[in-house]
């Protein structure tokens, strides 16, 4: 068995990380993300709807997401860095919170209370504490027509990284950078006659801060399984040095991990209260593949007492280190 | 891919018509999963205008017992010859073989025929005509071998074949070498020691070009079921092997009477380990003896520069393969 355990500061909090977002509310009591986040896999769009909803009090089920082109829709952060959910998470509670302010200005109007005292959920906006005392959206935007009234409500934000809250003591020079932080735990087998590795179990443990989609969180620790293929697939890019060919181009010479090599246990750990993003979380993605060749070598070498410094790991490696073959080069 | 005239054939003497007109080079295609990897990288000196689908005739795919022979129709797919009861109970090494080879997609569409003959490996040989144009190596005609001075950690270590060193990657290939079968084609009648042969340029077996298998006989082993087949790759599946091995067995009153031992993609041809056969003859088999039958095979070994490894490999996987036989 091998442990590595890993801390790795996560995406560029400085100047130039800019993000804006747009959120609009409607008179039917749905909502409409319009931003430029890119999804690709990561599941961006499912985070950013529910910060949405979560801000506004809605259904999940309630809030759209337009995403098309970046012409239409305003400029967003790379999804990139681990920090998609931090920085443009920022950026889309800032633009709900803009949203929700000017539909409960609309209410305040409408009950003749200060917008302090209301709450908004899915029926529409009522007086804090008193159910009876409301108006649904439909009320609160009051009468519209082919010639006037509201029609919808337009949220924006834009975010600067890093927040204020990010800066150290209010020093503007000192920023909070969003840390992973975790432990990996592998165990192996090594055929110590033919160098082969198999049976390989991964746990993967990271400090999350908040989770806001578990799935997806440990969808991203599963990551960790690249690192195993770096370790022992020998999938690393083979080029014939005489002639600059790939000799690697295709998926059978370019080896991934099957479910039958390598079994990753994603173990997601919360621990709320980061100050720097509205909701606790922090960062958290390429983490996953910082401890592996660590941890892949601890317990090689645990498993078979010869400390292998160079990866991949390969089975001419593991017999050379174990004095089964010569090592290249070598006359006998 | 290039564009090509595709024929269903609706009987043997049909496909073997269609391979011998004339109108430019043919080719049969069965499961068609090396058949389409070639075309895509634009292997061949001359590419086929004709491709003759042998799926479309009736009667290829059975298995059946028959005169004490296993008859094994040369269109039957991996996965039915690894999920042949009759199989598994006889001859253990074939059925472990063809469960081993590729992946569940691959097994269901390649045949057992297809499987042994398919092309040689050689990351070379193979080189995508579409990055940069095809590499002509020794085996497309080229001047030289790029392999031995390139990289070549997954080549030959038993020397070269015509200057090639692509090696064999078949997984069945073995199991009916050591099974002693017999390859019925449309000519002949091929014994199996005499079907592959990467010595006749860039093909991997003796087959002419307008000549087709049919079958594959596999006599019923002397003695009971004591054969037994052993992969070495770097995934559990998908993976070619790095080196395999075959083993059958007689063993009367403890006592090896007959044996036959292969060993796969460590040469050109499905390599025989006579030396490791005349050494168990005889004997009682045990572990110390497995182990020297293991040295025995590797004994002419010639290894590159690179791929000194997979002898450790291939002595190992003997040693081990021999004692799953009495397992």
């Amino acid at each position: 068995m091998g442990v590595a355990i890993f801390a790795m500061a996560a995406g560029r909090p400085g100047p130039g990380n800019s993000s804006e977002a747009m959120v609009k509310i409607f008179p039917d009591g749905t909502a409409a993300l319009v931003c430029a986040i890119a999804d690709i896999g990561q599941g961006q769009h499912t985070v950013q709807t529910q910060i949405v909803a979560d801000v506004l009090g809605l259904p999940y089920e309630k809030v759209g997401i337009v995403c098309h082109d970046t012409d239409s829709t305003p400029f967003a952060t790379l999804v990139a860095g681990s920090c998609g959910t931090w920085i443009q998470g920022w950026t889309t509670y800032g633009a709900a919170m803009d949203a929700k302010k000017q539909v409960l200005e609309l209410a305040a109007n409408k009950l003749n209370v200060p917008t302090e005292d209301l709450t908004m959920d899915e029926h529409g906006v009522h007086v804090t504490g008193d159910h009876e005392k409301k108006v649904t959206f439909s009320e609160a935007f009051g009468p519209r027509g082919h010639y006037g009234g509201i029609h919808e409500v337009v949220g924006y934000h834009v975010h600067n990284s890093p927040h204020a809250s990010g800066h150290k003591d209010g020093k503007k020079d000192q920023i909070y950078i969003p840390k992973e932080k975790g432990a990996q735990f592998i165990t192996l087998d090594v055929d110590t006659e033919t160098g082969i590795i198999s049976n390989v179990k991964v746990i993967m443990a990271q400090n999350v801060g908040k989770a806001l989609n578990p799935k997806i969180v440990e969808g991203q620790l599963l990551g960790a399984r690249h690192g195993i293929e770096n370790a022992m697939l020998a999938n690393d890019c083979i080029v014939d040095k005489r002639n600059g060919w790939l000799m690697t181009p295709n998926w059978i010479d370019y080896r991934h991990t099957t479910a039958l090599d390598c079994d990753v246990t994603p173990l997601v750990i919360e621990k709320p209260g980061d100050l720097s993003h509205p909701l606790g979380a922090t960062a958290c993605g390429e983490g996953a593949a910082c401890p592996t060749l660590a941890s892949f070598s601890n317990a090689l070498f645990n498993a078979i007492g010869v400390r292998i410094l160079e990866t991949p790991f390969t089975p001419e490696k593991i017999l050379t280190a174990l004095g089964k073959i010569k090592a290249r080069g070598r006359k006998e | 891919m290039k564009r090509f005239n595709h024929f269903d054939a609706r009987s043997i003497e049909e496909a073997v018509s269609l391979l011998q007109e004339g109108g430019g080079p043919a080719y049969v295609i069965g499961g068609g999963s090396d058949l389409m990897g070639c075309l895509k990288d634009n292997l061949w000196m001359e590419y086929p205008e004709r491709i003759v689908n042998l799926k479309t005739i009736p009667g290829l795919k059975d298995i059946r017992e028959e005169d004490g022979a296993l008859h094994i129709g040369a269109l039957v797919t991996l996965t039915e010859l690894a999920e042949a009861e009759s199989v598994k109970a006889t001859w253990p090494s074939l059925s472990e073989a063809a469960r081993r080879t590729g992946s569940p997609l691959l097994r269901n569409m390649g045949t057992v025929a297809g499987n042994i003959c398919q092309e040689n490996r050689c990351w070379y040989y193979r080189y995508p005509d579409k990055i940069g144009g095809r590499i002509d190596c020794v085996r497309k005609g080229g001047k030289r071998c790029l392999a031995v001075p390139g990289d070549h950690r997954f080549h030959s270590i038993f020397g070269a074949v015509n200057k090639c060193i692509a090696v064999n990657p078949s997984d069945t290939a073995p199991s009916f070498v050591a099974l002693n079968a017999t390859i019925k084609t449309t000519k002949r009648d091929i014994p199996i020691d005499q079907f592959f042969s990467a010595e006749m340029g860039a093909q991997s077996t003796v087959l002419d070009r307008d000549e087709i298998v049919t079958e594959i006989i596999v006599p019923k082993p002397e003695a009971g079921p004591t054969s037994a087949f052993r992969k070495i790759a770097f995934r559990q599946s998908i993976d070619f092997a790095l080196v395999n091995c075959a083993a059958s067995l007689a063993i009367v009153d403890d006592t090896i009477t007959s044996a036959r031992v292969c060993l796969n993609g460590v040469h050109n041809n499905p390599r025989r380990c006579e030396a490791t056969e005349e050494a168990l003859m005889g004997k009682k088999l045990t572990e110390a003896l497995a182990q020297e039958a293991g040295e025995l095979a590797v004994a002419d070994a010639k290894p590159l520069f690179q791929n000194g490894f997979k002898v450790q490999m291939a002595k190992t996987i003997i040693a081990d393969t021999l004692m799953d036989c009495i397992k």
